[in-house]
């Protein structure tokens, strides 16, 4: 099993990033960036797939709690009319699930390519030695990789990706969370929304700073693909909030002095 | 409500994979080799728990450890094999430092501070004691009192040992460079930098030859006045180990997992001999034998003159240190810090101890 994934996920992941590396002028936060960018090209067609399944999840919401209050004190009837609109809609209740689940070896295997590729000590360079294609000598004597980018040092933690991907992966959450009416379900979209971020900001403290990258640099394009999907969602709320608390918060009698 | 339960499940999920992800990175360094020294019965090694040990190499019993078992905590772990003058012993650690320790009672005389993490073997000679580090220097200390005299910076970490003769050290880097430097002070004589590859092992002077492999897969024989290419030879892996040189013959083993015997003059192949698994370290000599160990967890023991193995000893964890011959016994030191006591003719085993667990 780890000979399969290695083969299949990881090493080709942890080659092509050397690849890249050597035609970036040997700067390996560009290489990350770079490869980020073209492994969720790759991976548009899912993304989008995600993106699509949980829109219309959201709009059928209203009338998902309408059956809730309708049906409240028979659970079966409840879930089989859940299950009519569901199907009506053309939504697959677990359509978001799915191609989060697929892209979960993708992260894991970029994930295990930062982490080694950068070996501080002879035990991981030995162990980084088994993955290198042989049959591309250029590979090889890219080692060890320069691992500044922009003042960092990538294979060292850095407390400013931990801030930018904690913020980063808020606001893609933000993005993308459906809007509702139901106080617990909010309750828990929210302790989510912010509980998600948090935990990788802490990981990211922990490790080599060029996995803060990666999660910075695929939350941007995340960002960026969902806006153009579903605008701002309900990043939107969270924008008009502040916007009122602004006015709220500026003297009275501001306009007739 | 199910597909909120879903997300749920997906959140949690995620937590559970990161929190894994994160574990995993933020785990220490994971675990090293530790290198032996035997002399006059005593047998000197340090640990991955920060410890050094002197052991009665007949029994494996302890004779002293540094620090004393009273101090819970060791200093950084050991990769490093100790090196003996007189009564005192010096030994490198990750945590930057060169310790002299008292050979007899383990008592520490002095320490130097780097500033990176110290894996390679210290060196002596005359009253001098050269060490490199990861911060990407090679220091000269004074043997008896720990004060430096010079210090030489290259282009990245130095994980190999450097290797002095004829007045000049010659220190292998990452940087994918070989120095030639004065030994008295520390100017640089010429370097070589045509490997396709980073040196971590140390390179080998023999005659007027040096030795080095790099992680372009060759092993390179340079001349030692000069730093010109004499010949070079190339294996199907990176070449780590250093080269261990006898009479006329190179003996070099490469993460291909052969063990190749070169002409040290030409560099023709004479033999090969492949084992299960990369080979990291030099290979032992004594008495026309050879003692390599793999990274598979396997000694051989082969005829030097022919490659034909003679016998063999396997564990279940990896061989990346050297083996050390002494009075008939050979010790093979393994992942995990557990040294085995061999018969150097038969294999037989005589002991085996985990110095860092007897506590």
């Amino acid at each position: 099993m780890t000979q399969i994934w290695n083969t299949v996920l990881f090493e080709p992941m942890l080659n092509g990033l050397l690849f890249l590396y050597s035609l970036l002028g040997r700067n390996f936060g560009l290489s990350i960036i770079v490869f980020t960018v073209l492994v969720r090209v790759l991976t548009l067609p899912i993304t989008l797939k995600q993106m699509r399944s949980a829109r219309a999840s959201q709009e059928i919401q209203p009338k998902l709690q309408e059956l809730e209050k309708k049906h409240k004190d028979d659970r079966q009837k409840l879930a089989d009319e859940q299950m009519k609109l569901y199907k009506e809609a053309g939504v697959n209740p677990l359509g978001c699930l799915v191609p989060t689940l697929i892209q979960l070896p993708i992260w894991i295997g970029l994930y295990q390519s930062i982490t080694q590729i950068l070996p501080d000590n002879p035990i991981r360079l030995l162990s980084l030695a088994q993955h290198i294609y042989q049959q591309f000598p250029i590979l090889s004597s890219l080692l060890p990789l320069n691992s500044s980018f922009l003042g960092l040092d990538l294979g060292r933690p850095s407390p400013i990706l931990a801030v930018l991907v904690v913020a980063t992966m808020w606001v893609q959450q933000k993005m993308m969370a459906a809007p509702t009416t139901d106080p617990q379900q909010k309750a828990m979209s929210q302790t989510m929304e912010l509980m998600m971020p948090m935990m990788f900001g802490v990981i990211v403290l922990q490790t080599a700073s060029g996995l803060g990258l990666y999660f910075v640099a695929t939350n941007v394009v995340a960002i960026v693909q969902q806006y153009f999907i579903g605008g701002w969602g309900s990043l939107a709320t969270v924008f008009s909030g502040l916007g009122a608390a602004a006015r709220k918060a500026r003297p009275k009698g501001k306009g007739n002095g | 409500m199910k597909s909120y339960n879903a997300k749920f499940a997906l959140m949690v999920l995620l937590v559970v994979v990161a929190s894994t992800l994160g574990g995993c990175a933020a785990a220490p360094a994971s675990p090293g080799w530790s290198s032996l020294l035997v002399v006059e019965g005593t047998l000197y090694t340090g640990s991955q728990a920060g410890r050094v040990y002197a052991l009665n190499a007949t029994s494996g019993l302890e004779i002293w450890q540094y620090p004393p078992a009273s101090e819970k905590t060791g200093v950084g772990s050991v990769y490093a094999a100790p090196v003996l003058l007189n009564d005192t012993l010096y030994i490198g650690s990750l945590d930057g430092y060169l310790y002299a320790l008292d050979a007899n009672t383990g008592s520490q005389r002095w320490a130097f501070a780097s500033s990176g993490h110290i894996f390679a073997d210290a060196v002596i000679a005359d009253d001098t004691l050269y060490v490199c580090s990861s911060d990407h220097k090679v220091y000269a200390l004074d043997a008896s009192t720990g004060l430096k005299r010079w210090e030489f910076a290259t282009g990245n970490w130095i994980w190999g040992r450097p290797f002095v003769a004829e007045g000049k050290v010659y220190v292998s880097s990452l940087d994918h460079r070989l120095y030639c430097l004065d030994a008295d002070t520390g100017r640089k004589q010429w370097e070589f930098e045509e490997a396709g590859g980073a040196l971590a092992g140390g390179p080998t002077v023999a005659g007027d030859l040096v030795y080095c492999g790099a992680f372009d897969s060759k092993v390179y024989a340079l001349d030692a006045s000069s730093g010109q290419v004499r010949w070079k030879f190339e294996a199907e892996h990176w070449v780590w180990a250093s080269s261990l040189v006898v009479d006329d013959t190179v003996y070099v083993g490469s993460l291909d997992k052969k063990l190749y015997a070169l002409d040290a003059a030409t560099g023709v192949k004479r033999w090969e001999f492949m084992t299960e698994g990369m080979i990291r370290a030099t290979p032992a000599y004594a008495d026309g034998l050879l003692y390599v160990g793999t990274e598979a967890g396997s000694l051989h023991v082969l005829d030097a003159a022919s490659g034909v193995q003679k016998w063999g000893f396997d564990v279940d964890k990896s061989i990346l240190s050297s083996p050390v011959v002494a009075e008939g016994i050979v010790y093979v030191s393994v992942f995990g810090d557990t040294i085995y006591a061999l018969d150097a003719e038969t294999g037989v085993q005589r002991w085996n101890v985990t110095p860092s667990k007897r506590e």
